[in-house]
């Protein structure tokens, strides 16, 4: 790990960020919805990075010389709002960093703050909750370093955890992005950028991930064994093809490497498409590159398969995490999950990627978190699906809404009485508290019921039976029990034994989810 | 401008619309201020917000609103990109909060602001 960025590596690392926003074009144009919800942002900064690239490609020789080109080529490349505030962060970073002749920790960190100078320099009205701002988190982060002695790495892993937080933070600044439950593209393309530049750093592939919606139907996925279709052109004298073949032959498969001393054409299946142009770089210049997520490419496929042989009956879309929690959703009938939950809503597009993967075109999506219901009520009008919504505000209401559930009936069917059987339990989390709350200390447990808090105290078994004897009414049967991950076997033996004593007219089910957060998710009816 | 919804007629002002398309532009990346139509060159002031009426000029036409936009910019940002995503920016701001169809949206770039 080198201690500076020379310049040479330079061309490297906008490579590996426009191959990242590539990676990620159509997730960052979904996500679009401000200043105009056009669909275009990832788009916009995949044309700006490569005239960025182009530009820098072209240049040789020291950091002064690249810096004028990057600068020139953001401009000229500049495409839409994305773009242009990209212009602005090159030139600024660029501007700090042009005459030190190598790029150093500190260099790093003053290019960041310049970037920022720059970017809010040249609007009258900033608006926060976009890329602007993420700029200026990670400008932010990265000062607090500029004392000590740091690596380049070290600045770059601040800036990746900062950009990553301040993006999942742009709903609360912008109230469009929440309305849509979308974080702001233009921000995102920053964080996948940032990430792109560390990977290129570290020699690693290029692979940004996050967020990605799960299906149960994974086969054609799961039989690939490497995720980068990766394609390359070197051109130079003297390329001896058999060494270069047996220098990346141990980085994939399906290898194929052919041509003349002079052009050689390279493809390969690849985890590390990162290290193959590294390898191509040595021998020669590289040309026509193009590195293709066969896993998107395969999920795309199979969600075009199961489209055309769509099925008549009704599928089902969670959003749950937890494995014990899914297998259960599962037996009821649930098709595909979406990874998501308390403190970790997933996206809109999130929702309608696995809404439209689903076998069935009549589709019905349980949220399972009240501040989900929102973003998931967003896809019908974004899916050519029939997509509705059933408002469960949590784990337990969607559990009983798929007791409701028949795959032959009708949508509409289906709508009512899920909606009728969810309603039917009552609902009991029990959590820690994460702070100090109407006297309840930070750490302790706390056991909440439609929105509020019942119970508190020191004991997990002690709140949740608290927790229990507050929720019972006259009437209740049965209680079900979701063990979360961190709960051990001993404190589940002894909340059936206290329950099976204190409240022997209740049916107790008690099933491992598996779940974060919620030690114990309850549902009573 | 006036639209019919059935009970009774809606009137919405030009300043109405010059005001939402004057915060639209000053929202709007790589502008730094609003000019005024009298002034040419490089002495446009940076004008206050509560002067749009001077940089902002609408006109009703019947195949929908005209608006013509005086602004100063920011030296360095590609110019013709930032009067492109203006038009777009200000035209969806003002259909989509007076659902009247903006014809067209021309921009004068009277000044650019070279920060240090």
């Amino acid at each position: 790990m080198a201690e500076v960025i020379k310049p040479e590596k330079i061309p490297e690392i906008i490579r590996a960020m426009l191959t990242a926003l590539k990676l990620k074009q159509d997730e960052i144009d979904r996500l679009n919805v401000y200043p105009v919800p056009d669909g275009d942002t990832g788009t916009n900064m995949v044309l700006s990075m490569e005239s960025v690239f182009a530009e820098v490609a072209k240049a040789d020789g020291d950091l002064a010389a690249i810096a004028e080109a990057a600068t020139f080529g953001s401009l000229m490349g500049a495409r839409g709002n994305s773009g242009v505030i990209l212009s602005q962060m090159i030139r600024g970073f660029f501007d700090a960093v042009a005459d030190r002749g190598e790029i150093s920790a500190t260099g790093l960190i003053e290019g960041f703050q310049r970037a920022t100078k720059v970017a809010y320099q040249a609007v009258k009205k900033p608006v926060e909750g976009t890329m602007l701002t993420v700029i200026k988190d990670v400008a932010e982060a990265v000062s607090s370093l500029a004392e000590g002695s740091v690596t380049v790495k070290d600045v770059l892993e601040i800036a990746v955890h900062a950009a990553d937080e301040s993006v999942k933070r742009t709903p609360e600044l912008l109230p469009v992005l929440k309305e849509a439950g979308v974080v702001d593209a233009g921000g995102y393309g920053l964080v996948v950028m940032v990430k792109g530049a560390m990977a290129a750093l570290l020699g690693a592939e290029v692979s940004v991930g996050g967020g990605e919606s799960v299906s149960i139907t994974r086969s054609i996925e799961q039989a690939l064994a490497y995720t980068y279709c990766t394609e390359l052109v070197i051109k130079g004298t003297g390329l001896d093809k058999e060494s270069f073949e047996r220098e990346i032959e141990h980085l994939g498969n399906s290898m194929l490497v052919v041509g003349t001393p002079e052009i050689l054409k390279v493809h390969i299946h690849t985890d590390s498409p990162g290290l193959v142009l590294q390898a191509a770089t040595a021998v020669g210049a590289l040309s026509d590159v193009q590195v293709n997520n066969m896993v998107e490419q395969a999920a795309e496929r199979t969600r075009l398969i199961n489209a055309s042989s769509s099925s008549d009956g009704v599928g089902v879309v969670a959003v749950a995490t937890g494995k014990g929690v899914r297998e259960i959703f599962q037996s009821l009938g649930v098709d595909s999950f979406v990874n998501g939950g308390q403190s970790m809503n997933p996206s809109t597009s999130e929702i309608l990627e696995a809404v439209d993967s689903a076998a069935s075109q009549k589709v019905i999506i349980l949220p399972n978190n009240k501040n989900v219901i929102l973003a998931a009520q967003q896809v019908d009008n974004l899916t050519k699906k029939d997509a509705s919504v059933i408002p469960t505000k949590s784990i337990a209401e969607g559990l009983s809404a798929m007791l409701g559930f028949h795959f032959e009936k009708s949508l509409e069917e289906n709508v009512k009485d899920m909606a009728e059987a969810a309603l039917s339990v009552k609902t009991g989390e029990v959590s820690v508290a994460v702070r100090e709350v109407n006297g309840i200390k930070k750490g302790d447990f706390v056991g909440m019921s439609a929105g509020d808090i019942m119970a508190n105290g020191h004991s997990l078994i002690g709140t949740t039976m608290a927790l229990v004897d507050k929720m019972v009414e006259n009437g209740d049967q049965s209680i079900t029990i979701l063990v979360g991950d961190e709960v051990s076997d001993e404190q589940v033996a002894e909340l059936s034994l206290l329950l099976a004593d204190r409240h022997p007219e209740l049916e107790a089910d008690v099933h491992q989810g598996d779940q974060p957060i919620y030690h114990f998710i309850i549902g009573m009816e | 401008m006036a639209k019919d919804k059935g009970l009774g007629v809606i009137h919405i002002s030009d300043e109405v619309i010059a005001e939402i398309a004057g915060r639209a532009t000053l929202e709007c990346y790589g502008v730094v201020g609003l000019g005024s139509p009298g002034i040419s060159g490089g002495v446009a002031k940076l004008l206050s917000a509560d002067k749009f009426k001077k940089s902002v000029r609408v006109l009703r036409e019947n195949d929908g609103i005209k608006i013509t936009l005086y602004v100063v910019a920011e030296y360095g940002t590609n110019l013709p990109e930032v009067a492109h995503n203006l038009m777009t920016q200000v035209k969806y701001a003002v259909e989509r909060m007076v659902d009247f169809a903006v014809e067209s949206v021309d921009v004068n770039i009277q000044s650019i602001k070279v920060s240090r």
